[in-house]
């Protein structure tokens, strides 16, 4: 455990620096830069060229009323990584909030909080999405609302876990006994605690929020035309499969790409953020210093649930799960 | 056990009314209604809209609804289907079939094909094929279920032009199974993709660890063949965990099946909740949780009791 700080900053910081990091990091910015920066227009109707395939003029094809793919693919990635990210800075925020507040309160406020946790992790979440989106009318803001709130739980969970260990933690008693107040000790040194942990989340969350997104407007119900996200780029594309297969390739793979490559990043940083709290909730926990290199499978899945002991009803996530979502 | 069970009813009971509490308050609290769907633009006036809402009970007090609802569902009277004008309880039990056939079939898909890969590369851990096969999983995993799909009508009704990408049956031809089964092949790999993906990443870890205990370590002394060890013993031992797993997966085939019947127009229940929130379908809506929630909880309650049947070391003193 020697190579990771108290705080957990030092190594977030250097998995996100490493050079895959460096990578992904580079290539999301670039990809929410650049429609700025090319002289693309995603709106322009260009009737002369109408379903055209990848050409010179336009590198990924048209599309039904001849606007330029990659125009419309890059405002998406705005779209659809923003969204992703506001949503994810939602669900983590009440996740923390909820997490930490069973975590210091327990007792009843626990036992009802994790119950809530309980129930929303087990409801298919794309139900209560669509049940919301029945209601309100689409948009941007309403998506992000409904994604943050449906997808707070696992964050809760985990921010429940960390917190009920760092209460019960060696220094924790110390500075108690020193004379720290409960504010402090919370400032000072169990929230620079959560930090690392939180990153790992976000991490974890944000591929779900993109593919909940996605989900959401391909299926119609999210952001409407012509603004493009990758999700309605697909809906579009799945009435032309036939005649312009391109259209649904660059937009899928925009998607799997970007998720692989935060599921590369998540798995460089949850094996070594989360032991402890994996200890903890009856998880295996992989000896090997995060920085030797596993067989990479191993770590995408953490270990499995420990039968021994009795298990709540539904079993806490494998730790090292990989950073990505559910199946929707 | 009994106690096990009666505890595990009740919270089953709990879980299913704050399911419907939420939403009731969801379809209830929200703007909009279905009077202006009901009209439709051309007919469209406020008193009509009035109206409508007078007739379906909607312009009564919060409290009121929420009571008369309460007791309507436990009457087993769910609500008529505002675009169908029939039973709402009926217009989703005659899509059960449908979405029970495909999400069935992919099920059974993915356990085959997720266990075996996995077990396959747990008995080849390190190996080149191993490094493929996982990374593979995760490829397919980070696949978005509609983009597969696509990529598949690509594939099998584009370029190869042998299946058919809607549908359940050819028109005219609904009693010939054989051209049934056709119909089946895109939606059910969709479906079965991922949880295949995400299943053997699980069994290869499960089975990695069980082979490196001691009792494969006897066996293997006492001269049992590797492919006994592999599929008997270590399989056998770490059965649980993986059956716990693809159980509590049941649930998210819902979710699946909401994007994989819309894309293929799979007449199930997936296609029903898309197209019913498009309408503003309220009770069929209703009707349609009611079915997920019952579905989550005795999945999970599943887990729980094959948990405990096939590992007694699990049950609570």
């Amino acid at each position: 455990m020697s190579c990771y700080s108290a705080t957990g900053f030092p190594d977030i910081r250097r998995r996100l620096g490493s050079r895959w990091g460096r990578v992904v990091l580079g290539g999301l910015l670039l990809l929410v830069a650049l429609p700025s920066l090319l002289p693309l227009d995603p709106y322009r109707v260009d009737l002369e060229s109408i379903l055209a395939a990848p050409s010179a003029a336009h590198w990924l094809g048209t599309d039904e009323t001849g606007r330029d793919l990659l125009a419309r693919l890059l405002l998406g990635a705005r779209a659809t990584l923003g969204i992703g990210l506001a949503a994810t800075v939602l669900a983590i925020a009440l996740g923390t909030l909820v997490g930490a507040l069973a975590g210091y309160r327990g007792g009843v406020t626990d036992a009802v909080l994790m119950r809530l946790v309980d129930f929303g992790l087990a409801f298919p979440s794309l139900f209560a999405v669509l049940l919301v989106a029945s209601v309100v009318p689409p948009g941007p803001v309403p998506l992000v609302l409904v994604i943050g709130v449906t997808n707070w739980m696992a964050a809760a969970r985990l921010v429940r876990a960390s917190v009920r260990q760092l209460r019960s933690a060696a220094y924790t008693e110390a500075a108690r006994a020193l004379g720290a107040s409960a504010g402090r000790l919370i400032r000072r040194h169990h929230l620079p605690n959560l930090a690392g942990i939180l990153v790992v989340i976000g991490l974890v969350q944000f591929s779900r929020s993109i593919l909940a997104e996605a989900t959401i407007s391909f299926l119609g119900f999210g952001v409407q035309p012509p603004a493009p996200t990758w999700g309605n780029l697909l809906m579009g594309a799945q009435t032309a499969v036939f005649t312009a297969p391109w259209l649904a390739i660059a937009p899928g793979l925009a998607i799997t790409l970007t998720l692989i490559a935060l599921a590369s990043l998540g798995i460089g940083t949850a094996p070594a953020r989360l032991p402890r709290l994996a200890a903890e909730e009856g998880h295996h926990t992989h000896a090997a210093s995060p920085r030797s290199a596993p067989p990479p499978a191993s770590h995408l899945v953490g270990a499995r649930a420990k039968v021994e002991g009795p298990r709540s009803h539904q079993p806490a996530e494998p730790p090292g799960r990989p950073a990505l979502p559910s199946r929707s | 056990m009994i106690a096990f069970l009666l505890r595990r009813s009740a919270e089953l009971l709990l879980t299913l009314g704050v399911l419907l509490l939420v939403v009731f308050a969801v379809l209830r609290l929200a703007p909009g209604g279905p009077a202006q769907v009901l009209l439709g633009p051309d007919r469209y006036t406020p008193a009509l809209e009035d109206r409508v809402n007078h007739v379906l009970g909607l312009d009564r007090s919060l409290p009121e609804q929420a009571v008369r609802w309460f007791r309507a569902v436990l009457e087993g009277e769910l609500g008529t289907s505002y675009f169908h004008r029939r039973p709402a309880a009926q217009v989703v039990l005659e899509r059960l079939g449908a979405t029970l056939l495909l999400a069935g079939l992919a099920f059974a898909l993915s356990l085959a094909v997720g266990v075996s890969v996995g077990v396959f590369a747990a008995a080849r851990q390190g190996s080149r094929l191993d490094r493929l096969l996982s990374h593979g999983a995760v490829a397919v995993i980070a696949t978005p279920g509609f983009w597969l799909g696509i990529g598949l009508i690509l594939l099998g009704s584009v370029w190869l032009g042998i299946l058919p990408s809607a549908g359940m049956a050819p028109i005219g031809r609904e009693g010939d199974f054989g051209a049934r089964l056709r119909y089946l092949v895109l939606p059910v790999m969709t479906l079965a993709a991922g949880h295949a993906a995400s299943l053997a990443l699980y069994a290869r870890s499960a089975l990695t660890e069980v082979l490196t205990s001691d009792f494969v370590r006897t066996a293997r002394a006492m001269g049992a063949s590797a492919q006994r060890i592999l599929w008997r013993d270590a399989l056998g031992a770490a059965a649980v965990p993986i059956i716990t797993m693809a159980a509590l997966n049941l649930a998210h085939f819902l979710e699946g099946s909401i994007v994989v019947e819309t894309l293929f127009g799979w007449p199930g229940i997936g296609q029903l909740t898309t197209a019913s929130v498009a309408r503003r379908d309220y009770p069929v809506l209703l009707v349609i949780s009611l079915w997920a929630g019952i579905v989550v909880v005795t999945a999970n309650l599943a887990a729980d009791l094959l948990t405990r049947f096939m590992d007694p070391r699990t049950v609570e003193e």
